[in-house]
């Protein structure tokens, strides 16, 4: 079955018969372009400028620009006429722009001070020549270095070739790269190596869940942060959103694949946090060892939890665990008969003293709803009994009712 | 090709005349059911003023016609038009006193038609100014900005586009445009509607007309129809400056009049640069203020329609401002289409430019706890308040009041290459009050404006408490501002 498709055009012509303009029967010349910019620097609009020089006789002319079959989003459009530097004494206005019924196109009516040319710019936002961001992400072996690669994909579905055209990202230079119709194009866009990275391993009852609830085993989520700043060799530019893909450096020099992740948007100086899959080597049992209400007077209750974390590390290397607790998730836990009516997050706690973590909480996660502290889980030795260390949580929530 | 074009252009013209003004001179007042003589007065100038706020334009128009001394009759008729027949008069204004209307006739038959009875003391051709109003022809503004490099001007050009859906060309038009809202009792295009009853009969009829009109033509010996002239030397030389448009007040509206005269064909569309201004000083604030913005720290561009912005003529009609930035390649980067709302002369505009992802906003609720609180005993229907030392234990006792606190940090990153005011709008609804040490202000009883600055790369972590009584504590519903140094919270 033969395929047809209908491709769009968008095109530019001066009427040399300027005044029968209404009529829609014209004699015109086709200004070509002398250059495309495809501005991709807006997360949601793709821009298009292109420049051409205009023929422009004395007196009034009429500048046809079409569309037919493009995505152009008319409203955006923008004619600057650009300054002269060779020829200065040619001036023009643009007097008016007039859009005929039922088509893809509008005139401008365009006055010009000699006959000559006029060297044009044509701005407008233009919709299906999108872009996706990606990243190839590069880990060293003992997982604290990681080389990136910044791709950009550029998918033409507006339905118009740009075959001359400068890519600007936001970057310091454009870059050439022509746009045929229906093509999509990929290119580097930044590259950075060495850049320093943690990772960590968090658990959090209520957000990540259990690996087997029957046995209170929790789920060990691992992520690696990355830095956007100097200190990290990062930090020139904001990085945007897109999928990572991680590999790691094996043993015999080679890259395995081990996990993706959608990177958000991450301003200069802000942090990059990726999922990069569960830890199955270290194992965190959570039980709560005691619950316990104390009546006030009438409906009024403090009660007192104490959760306990049984952590075990059968990797040969020490890791850091960061344990999470949502105190609204435990509160539920440990007083069901409170009234449902009341308010869920206004919860007054603080920590109790048969709290066995060793360090305070940590600033940057704790919260009116969540505490977390840091656990460093030493290694495996040989094959010997695993070490299992034990931590207790005691939170106190007071006057509740 | 072109010569065929013309033709048909002039003949659909020319048809468009003979239906929209008929001079019938006729001797006897006995209207002849089926003979007519017609002579077909052309426009001699017409006007429209558009209304923006409702369809409405009033369109003015004038003709010369030749009027007899004693009784004259005039059939005025606008089929396929969207013209409000309620509307239609007629003014001689070459001859006051002399020529006067002494009936209007509407045929029952025919809906889109009158009859003007008129009375003339002279002989003479005299000028008629005729009015109506009609839907379908409407105006809009619309803007284009370009903010410079450093954020801190722009260049504001406003347009104005000019639609006519009205069934009808209008060649040679005085525009003049009226920004304002009136009022209407009833839309012109229902009325338009029920004129319309009997259109078809009306469409038939005029059928018939362009029929005999085009066979007429036809038959005659010299070509009746004219090519339009090609431009004059003297025209083509002419370098046309863009056509000013002039605005004044009128009352609570104001008009803005285009230079000159416009064609503006029917379904055609029209648009015009109405001003321009070079460098408005912008003043950009960050703000947070979820009834306004949504639930986004907004980046809000701000300018005054003043003179000092090289605007202040007149207001800023509603109409979408497209906003693009000059970047370091010099070219366009486009930041957001918004819709700007009418602004009066020395009025702040205030544009939502969206999201700045490289500004860090972040509200954490670090602490809360309770205190004051008062229990209710049902014997004796006492109050008592905990830890005062009166308390009775009793188990049916129900807490009745107390006081709320909160405790939170507001955090703030600044990621951008340019210091930044930054102003939050917080809802504390209730017998409240908000303790800080923070620049804070009231806004009105239940919500507070806290103000910061924040240089390049800054990072700040604003801390309020908030208190609020609650059940039988409360006693008011406002907003109290207080002193007190507030620090981050020990775990």
């Amino acid at each position: 079955m033969e395929h047809k498709t209908l491709y769009g055009i968008i095109a530019l012509g001066l009427c040399v018969i300027s005044v029968n303009s209404y009529a829609r029967i014209k004699l015109i010349t086709l200004p070509v372009r002398e250059h495309v910019e495809i501005q991709l620097e807006n997360e949601d609009t793709t821009i298009i400028e292109e420049e051409r020089i205009v023929p422009l006789k004395k007196g009034n002319n009429d500048i046809d620009f079409s569309w037919h079959n493009t995505s152009i989003r008319p409203e955006t459009i923008v004619l600057r006429v650009l300054p002269d530097k060779t020829k200065s004494s040619l001036k023009s206005n643009v007097l008016s722009v007039s859009y005929p019924p039922g088509e893809s196109a509008l005139t401008w009516k365009v006055s010009a001070s000699d006959n000559g040319s006029a060297r044009v710019r044509i701005t407008y936002a233009i919709n299906r020549l999108d872009k996706k961001y990606h990243y190839l992400a590069k880990v060293n072996s003992d997982e604290s270095q990681m080389d990136l690669s910044q791709y950009i994909k550029i998918i033409n579905q507006s339905g118009e070739e740009f075959l001359n055209a400068d890519m600007n990202t936001g970057r310091d230079k454009n870059i050439a790269l022509p746009m045929g119709l229906n093509e999509t194009q990929e290119f580097l866009n930044h590259q950075y190596s060495a850049i320093p990275i943690n990772k960590s391993y968090t658990v959090n009852a209520s957000e990540l869940g259990y690996r087997n609830r029957a046995q209170d085993k929790l789920n060990v989520f691992m992520h690696y942060h990355i830095h956007n700043d100097a200190q990290h060799n990062l930090g020139k530019h904001s990085m945007a959103p897109g999928k990572f893909r991680i590999f790691q450096q094996d043993n015999k020099g080679t890259h395995v694949f081990v996990g993706e992740d959608w990177g958000k948007f991450t301003a200069r100086d802000d942090e990059q946090k990726l999922f990069i899959g569960q830890a199955r080597d270290i194992v965190v049992k959570r039980i709560i060892e005691r619950k316990k209400r104390q009546k006030i007077n009438g409906n009024l209750y403090n009660i007192d939890a104490l959760v306990k974390y049984e952590i075990e590390n059968f990797k040969d290397k020490p890791v850091t665990l960061t344990i999470e607790e949502s105190l609204p998730h435990l509160r539920n836990e440990v007083f069901v008969s409170r009234n449902s009516s009341r308010p869920k997050n206004h919860i007054e706690w603080q920590v109790g003293k048969d709290t066995s973590f060793a360090e305070k909480p940590l600033k940057k996660l704790t919260s009116s709803e969540k505490i977390a502290y840091q656990v460093t889980l030493p290694a495996r030795k040989g094959t010997d009994k695993v070490q299992k260390l034990e931590k207790k949580l005691n939170i106190n929530f007071n006057n509740e009712w | 090709m072109t010569i065929n074009n013309n033709l048909k252009k002039s003949a659909f013209r020319v048809i468009l005349s003979i239906s929209s003004l008929l001079f019938l001179m006729i001797t006897n007042p006995v209207m002849a059911k089926n003979i007519d003589l017609s002579t077909l007065p052309s426009r001699e100038s017409v006007q429209l003023t558009i209304y923006n706020s409702e369809d409405l334009t009033l369109v003015r128009e004038t003709r010369q016609i030749s009027i007899k001394k004693g009784q004259n009759r005039l059939q005025f008729s606008w089929a396929n038009t969207q013209i409000d027949p309620t509307s239609v008069q007629v003014d001689f204004i070459s001859h006051p006193g002399e020529i006067y209307l002494t009936n209007t006739t509407f045929p029952h038959e025919k809906p889109q038609m009158l009859y003007w009875h008129i009375r003339s003391s002279v002989e003479t051709l005299a000028t008629v100014e005729i009015s109506y109003f009609t839907s379908g022809i409407t105006w809009r503004a619309d803007y284009s900005a370009i903010l410079a490099q450093s954020g801190k001007s722009m260049s504001l050009d406003s347009f104005i586009t000019v639609s006519n859906h009205s069934g009808e060309d209008y060649d040679n038009a005085q525009v003049r445009l009226v920004v304002g809202k009136i009022n209407l009792v009833e839309r012109v295009e229902a009325l338009v509607r029920q004129a319309n009853v009997a259109r078809d009969e009306i469409s038939q009829r005029k059928k018939a007309m362009r029929a005999r009109m085009a066979k007429e033509m036809m038959t005659k010996a010299s070509g009746r129809y004219e090519m339009a002239p090609m431009p004059s030397a003297v025209m083509a030389d002419a370098m046309e400056e863009e056509k000013d448009v002039a605005k004044e007040s009128l009352s609570e509206y104001y008009i803005f009049s285009i230079e000159g005269t416009e064609t503006i064909p029917n379904q055609w569309s029209k648009r015009l640069r109405s001003g321009h201004a070079k460098a408005i000083e912008v003043d950009t604030v960050y703000r947070y203020r979820p009834r306004e913005y949504g639930n986004i720290l907004a980046r809000v561009l701000m300018f005054k329609n003043d003179k000092k912005s090289s605007l202040g003529e007149a207001p800023l009609p509603e109409g979408n401002i497209q906003i693009y930035q000059n970047n370091q390649q010099g070219s366009l980067t486009y930041i957001k289409g918004i819709a700007l709302k009418y602004t009066s002369v020395g009025e702040k505009v205030e544009l939502n430019s969206g999201i700045d992802p490289e500004i860090f906003f972040q509200l954490v609720n670090l602490k809360n706890w309770r205190d004051n609180i008062w229990m209710h005993y049902r014997k004796g229907n006492v109050y008592r308040r905990i830890g005062d030392g009166h308390i009775i234990v009793d188990h049916n006792s129900k807490v009745a009041g107390w006081d709320e606190h909160s405790l939170y940090v507001q955090h703030l990153k600044n990621f951008t290459d340019k210091p930044i005011k930054v102003e939050i709008r917080r809802l504390v609804q209730g017998d409240a009050e908000v303790l800080s040490k923070l620049n804070i202000k009231k806004h009105d009883f239940q919500t507070v404006d806290i103000h910061s600055q924040l240089a390049v790369g800054e990072k700040q972590e604003l801390l309020y408490e908030t208190s609020i009584k609650k059940g039988r504590n409360a006693k008011q519903n406002q907003v109290l501002l207080e002193t007190k140094a507030v620090t981050y919270p020990v775990f």
